[in-house]
């Protein structure tokens, strides 16, 4: 009895914040329907407001915690549902969860940025603030108490009945606790569910604004990490209210707290094995009420009654492709895999050589994700821990039974195989096993939210646990492991990987058109059905899992074999499970291209930030917050930009026939005008510049350094034709019934231009710029930002005018290039501003690869999506010209895939009954 | 304790054995019955009407004989076997077929591909290795089986949309293809006609004969239309509040008092 009030007095402050954290989970979940895992990353965010304000800015205390609690946590939740969360309540439960990781990666990157990525020490105790001694300990019948838990609990019972009164006593609080109690009654009485959710995604902030600022000096650190396991354990806590119950949620955190410090008491304290288990407590707990609970999962995933009438994802890329485009590609893929091996084989520096190793082993990885998200359809986190058991069986393999290397890559693909079929095996069979001895009824499997939830508690678990143990890793330094003899040279090297990448891509390819690729598109679209006609579900769910972690498994193990050693933290970090399923299923979980350009994209952006100048934090920031377009482009990025594309060269193509046809019959009106004609002169410039490049340096001897001079002279002439085409095609929209003086927008975007060009030059940011160089510069730039929204504009308007269902073009096609014209100003601002001897400075008078290459990267993808810009915009109002209605196009969705498929689902009609 | 289904409660002797027969089926739904002693047969190549208003718990039933639910007490036999404690895919296998009264199709599969998937499942080829090899285009045999089916309920114009574009009507006969392309004994129809106009039902209600009568199939028609229900079946089961209230030869049942005051609002 003593024993357990010692534990129940230590263990229950940082119970307190589980609970904390925890009700806000169940608060924002019930009310939006959002899973937010972000809360911890808005707890550390919160923490570190008050610590900057306090520590750095000297506020007083009082002060800084009003600052981050009551002002800074509240508004960022504010934001967050106000700028997101609200236009995703329709969404699926895999956007909502994918949004929320994104957030769950950016937010502590982002803090980390503004406040220095070291784990602050010493962060400040609120125990004054309620007047006592931050040092004082209190004598509790003999059990001692310090100042910083006390005030923990003191807070958390104050927060808990202030809210407890809220629900009680106001009107939103009582619509608040029906909507947490009773959705389905709610939607019939007519709450206000945008003011209910932005309540609740303010208060839950405001909790877990507080649980930050208490967390810290618990810990005595104020550290990103500490806080990533804070959601886990506030996912245990609402697990124990089955995500439902507020009190059984506020309960089930100060038990997870005492647990956890009655936990080293109960195992002992010895022994490695005990020392591990005490800090993955919360997974184990999480992990085992997911699975043992069978009333959990069967708890309704909360959505919004509409969603599910959103249209599915459209088909796939290459099936929009006519006879003409299939055999194009057809012919130019091989040539272009062949074109590409060769010349890594040769030409590319060693130091790309193993980049693009890397990101291809990586890719292997990514492959995992595409069986298991984009074929199965549910979102697994512990990915990288199916490729950690990968790497650590192929290392014990090599160095412990000397099996040769190739073989040991395929033992630690048929290992990481064998544990998913057994995670499988374990997480429905055991439940199946309790629904059928002792509930007596048959068990929903864990899928979905719950199985996403189940995963991450488990790839924790396994890190924290599992890969510790001396016969798995030998030891913190973890396995040295060589390559095989034949490809100890990089190029060599690569060639290894790129086949067992290409093998596992056409596996990938040939299950998705195969048999089981269409068992698991049934099971995705209606378990039921799929189960009616007489699929197994069982099975192929063993199937699923042990082929994805098989893959995954391949995929670390070549990891682990470039780095030459697996380590159980370093080389596959859980939380890398995370980042990856966002990567991957933002750019495209369907496809092996998604997988790629996920995986490239990975390795190069890093580097890219790194060879900047700019912290690599900001590719991670990039990843997390790229995710809010999943919830547009649920098949990918990737694979959206392909279906833009392949649709619109078909378009064109069809514009192109017409307008022979009219010129036939000499009826083809002066506005129109090919795109190449357009196109040629623009991209001119930057290709006239890379063929002298190309031509000079061998030469030289050397790659050409990048002068200003040359630049301009070859980017002037493009940049003169394209500011008159800009002009000149605004007159003529103008005319056709566009905005009225469109050009009065591009003078005035000239002037803006200008002036802070004049601004650039008057801060000194650009110091060996002349005044004229600068406002020069701005004209065309303010010019360029106001038409590539102007046009699509107006185009938009005119189809409107005439009455078209759809318009060929929408504003947001200009954002693209606007991006690019403000990352470029950001990058010259930085450059000059920087000192120009160091290496990470001015990269204008440098040489090319290495230390150019970012520029070329990025001119590259400036000119890639300036010149598409260009040709949609001189595509559409051709269209203008000479297309409108009844001149249909290939697909009918084509014109606003970016407002969603119009095409309705008649599937939801329901028509009443049992 | 192996039950001859023959074998009522009260041990009398029920007639000839059915393809299916439903043995005082219980089922409750958190305290309140859904379904009390529900005892059924439907014979080889016959088709049964079940009708009953909103809530009675046809689809409740639906449930228990394909296995989405378990009674608490009762068994379910289809061709002499207890199949009460298999699960849905293993009834699908021994020839139980089911549409849905809300659409269950396979978002983003086109018609085409809904009747391969399932004709694959039921002549049992899709391997793993065989996709893994590239083995896996479909035969010509399977091709033709497809574009039969397709034939049969004139959806080829449809073939290759995805479900997603078809009208309801069109989306209901691509359920029922799907059922029919595993070949099954018995079929299980949940309100095929809800949410088409006159025209279709009518149209469904004629292909649904031939089908059944091609096929030699027994027909489980849970049906509102009380129109397409007599021209369908000859037999009739009314459930009400989870009892059958009345069951026989069509005509007879529908002239019962008793169902058309449950029912049909007779007064």
């Amino acid at each position: 009895m003593n024993q357990f009030i010692s534990w129940l007095i230590e263990g229950a402050p940082v119970g307190c914040i589980y609970a904390l954290v925890a009700v806000g989970l169940v608060l924002t979940y019930k009310t939006s329907g959002v899973f937010n895992l972000a809360f911890s990353a808005q707890a550390f965010a919160s923490g570190a407001v008050f610590y900057e304000t306090v520590v750095n800015s000297h506020w007083p205390l009082w002060l800084g915690f009003v600052f981050a609690v009551l002002i800074f946590s509240p508004l960022l939740g504010l934001l967050l549902d106000r700028a997101l969360f609200r236009y995703m309540r329709t969404a699926s439960w895999q956007v909502k969860l994918v949004t929320a990781l994104g957030l769950l990666l950016a937010l502590p990157e982002m803090v980390k940025l503004f406040f220095g990525a070291q784990p602050a020490e010493a962060p400040p105790s609120i125990a004054p603030l309620i007047g006592i001694d931050q040092f004082k300990v209190f004598d509790v019948g003999g059990y001692f108490i310090s100042a910083d838990r006390l005030t923990t609990v003191v807070f958390t019972v104050v927060a808990v009945v202030l809210l407890g009164l809220m629900f009680r006593f106001t009107s939103i609080g009582l619509q608040m606790r029906a909507v947490v109690e009773s959705p389905r009654m709610v939607e019939l009485a007519g709450v206000d569910a945008d003011r209910v959710s932005m309540t609740s995604w303010i208060l839950s902030s405001t909790l877990a604004g507080l649980a930050g600022v208490l967390l810290a000096p618990l810990y005595f650190i104020l550290d990103g990490n500490t806080y990533t396991l804070l959601i886990i354990a506030a996912i245990a806590a609402a697990a124990v209210g089955r995500f439902v119950s507020i009190p059984f949620t506020l309960l089930g955190g100060l038990l997870l707290g005492v647990g956890e410090r009655a936990l080293p008491d109960i195992v002992g304290t010895t022994g490695s094995f005990a020392q591990d288990v005490r800090p993955s407590f919360p997974f184990i707990v999480l992990f085992a009420l997911l699975v043992f609970w069978p009333r959990l999962r069967e708890q309704r995933v909360v959505s919004d009654p509409l969603s599910g009438v959103d249209p599915p994802p459209p088909a796939m890329a290459h099936e929009y492709k006519d006879a003409n485009l299939q055999r194009m590609s057809k012919i130019a893929f091989p040539i272009f895999i062949a074109g590409f091996v060769l010349v890594m084989m040769t030409i590319v520096s060693p130091l790309w050589v193993t980049r693009l190793t890397d990101a291809f082993a990586l890719a292997v990885v990514f492959l995992s994700i595409t069986i298991f998200t984009g074929l199965g359809g549910q979102i697994s986190l512990a990915q990288a821990s199916f490729a950690a058991f990968g790497g650590f069986a192929m290392a014990n393999a090599a160095e412990q039974f000397n099996v040769p290397a190739l073989l040991a890559l395929v033992i630690g693909a048929i290992v990481a195989a064998i544990v998913g079929a057994l995670f499988v095996l374990f997480i429905d069979g055991l439940p199946a096993l309790i629904g059928r001895f002792i509930l007596r009824r048959p068990v929903v499997r864990l899928a979905g939210l719950y199985l996403s939830l189940a995963t991450l508690a488990f790839a924790f678990m396994a890190e924290k646990v599992i890969f510790r143990r001396e016969a798995i890793s030998q030891g913190e330094y973890g396995i040295a492991v060589s390559r095989p003899d034949f490809a100890q040279g990089d190029r060599m090297w690569f060639l290894v990987v790129f086949i067992a990448f290409a093998l596992v891509a056409f596996l990938v390819i040939f299950i998705r058109k195969g048999t089981i690729g269409q068992y698991l598109a049934a099971l995705r679209g209606s378990e039921n059905a799929a189960a009616s006609i007489g699929i197994n579900a069982t099975s192929l769910r063993i199937i699923l899992f042990s082929l994805s972690a098989g893959i995954a498994g391949l995929g670390g193990a070549l990891i682990g074999m470039a780095q030459g050693r697996v380590e159980p933290v370093a080389t596959y970090p859980a939380l890398f499970g995370v980042v990856w399923v966002v990567l991957v299923v933002t750019l495209g979980s369907r496809t092996v291209d998604g997988a790629v350009n996920a995986a490239i994209g990975f390795v190069v952006f890093q580097w890219l930030f790194e060879a900047l100048g700019l912290p690599p934090a900001i590719a991670i920031i990039g990843f997390g917050f790229g995710a809010i377009t999943y919830a547009r482009h649920p098949e990918g990025i990737v694979e959206f930009q392909t279906r833009k594309s392949i649709l619109a060269t078909a378009r064109q193509r069809t514009l192109k026939k017409r307008a022979e046809e009219l010129v036939r019959v000499e009826k083809l009106p002066t506005t129109y005008r090919p795109v190449w004609q357009v196109v040629a002169p623009v991209l001119a410039g930057p290709a006239l510049y890379l063929l002298y490049v190309l031509v000079r340096s061998p030469i030289q001897g050397r790659w050409v350094a990048i002068h200003t001079v040359t630049l301009l002279v070859f980017l002037v002439p493009s940049l003169l034709f394209a500011l008159v085409w800009m002009f000149a095609t605004s007159h003529r929209l103008h005319q056709a019934g566009g905005v009225a003086r469109g050009w009065i927008y591009l003078f005035a975007g000239g002037v803006v231009g200008a002036l802070v060009g004049a601004l650039f030059y008057n801060q000194g940011w650009v110091p060996r710029a002349e005044l004229l160089h600068c406002v020069l510069a701005g004209i065309p730039a303010g010019v360029a930002s106001v038409a590539f929204f102007l046009l699509p504009v107006q185009i938009n308007r005119i189809a409107d005018n005439r009455g078209w269902l759809s318009s060929p073009i929408s504003w947001r096609e200009g954002r693209a290039p606007f991006g690019f014209l403000l990352f470029g100003a950001f990058l010259f601002f930085r450059t000059s501003v920087t000192d120009a001897s160091s290496s990470t400075g001015s990269f204008i008078n440098h040489g090319f690869p290495p230390s150019g290459w970012p520029v070329f990267v990025l001119v590259a993808i400036f000119v890639i999506t300036w010149v598409q810009w260009v040709a949609g915009v001189q595509g559409a109002s051709n269209e203008l010209a000479i297309g409108g209605e009844g001149f249909e196009s290939p697909d009918e969705s084509v014109s606003n895939i970016d407002e969603g498929p119009s095409a309705s689902i008649p599937a939801q009609i329901d028509s009443g009954g049992v | 304790m192996q039950v001859d289904p023959r074998t009522s409660v009260d041990g009398s002797m029920r007639g000839p054995i059915g393809l299916l027969e439903v043995n005082d089926v219980t089922k409750h739904f958190s305290g309140i019955s859904a379904l009390a002693d529900i005892n059924l047969s439907v014979q080889q190549g016959e088709m049964v009407g079940l009708i009953g208003p909103n809530g009675a718990g046809k689809t409740t039933l639906f449930n228990c004989i394909n296995g989405s639910l378990r009674p608490e007490i009762g068994d379910v036999y289809f061709d002499g076997t207890n199949i009460s404690a298999l699960p849905i895919h293993k009834r699908a296998q021994l020839g139980i077929g089911r549409t849905f009264q809300r659409l269950e199709l396979f978002a983003g599969m086109t018609v085409r591909e809904h009747f391969m998937v399932a004709e694959r499942r039921r002549n049992g080829t899709g391997r793993l290795w065989k996709d893994l090899l590239n083995r896996s285009a479909p035969t010509e045999a399977e091709s033709e089986l497809v574009n039969q089916m397709l034939a049969l309920l004139e959806l080829e114009a449809e073939a290759d949309r995805p479900v997603e574009s078809l009208s309801l009507g069109r989306c209901r006969l691509v359920e029922i293809g799907r059922a029919l392309m595993v070949q099954p004994r018995l079929l299980l129809l949940d309100e095929p006609s809800s949410g088409l106009d006159v025209k279709e039902t009518a149209a469904l209600a004629m292909r649904l004969r031939s089908v059944q009568k091609l096929r030699n199939l027994a027909v489980l028609l849970v049906e509102h239309d009380v129109e397409m229900v007599q021209s369908l079946v000859t037999r009739l089961y009314v459930l009400d509040f989870g009892t059958v209230i009345a069951s026989g030869e069509t005509e007879y049942v529908l002239g019962d008092a008793n169902v058309r005051r449950a029912y049909l609002g007779d007064m």
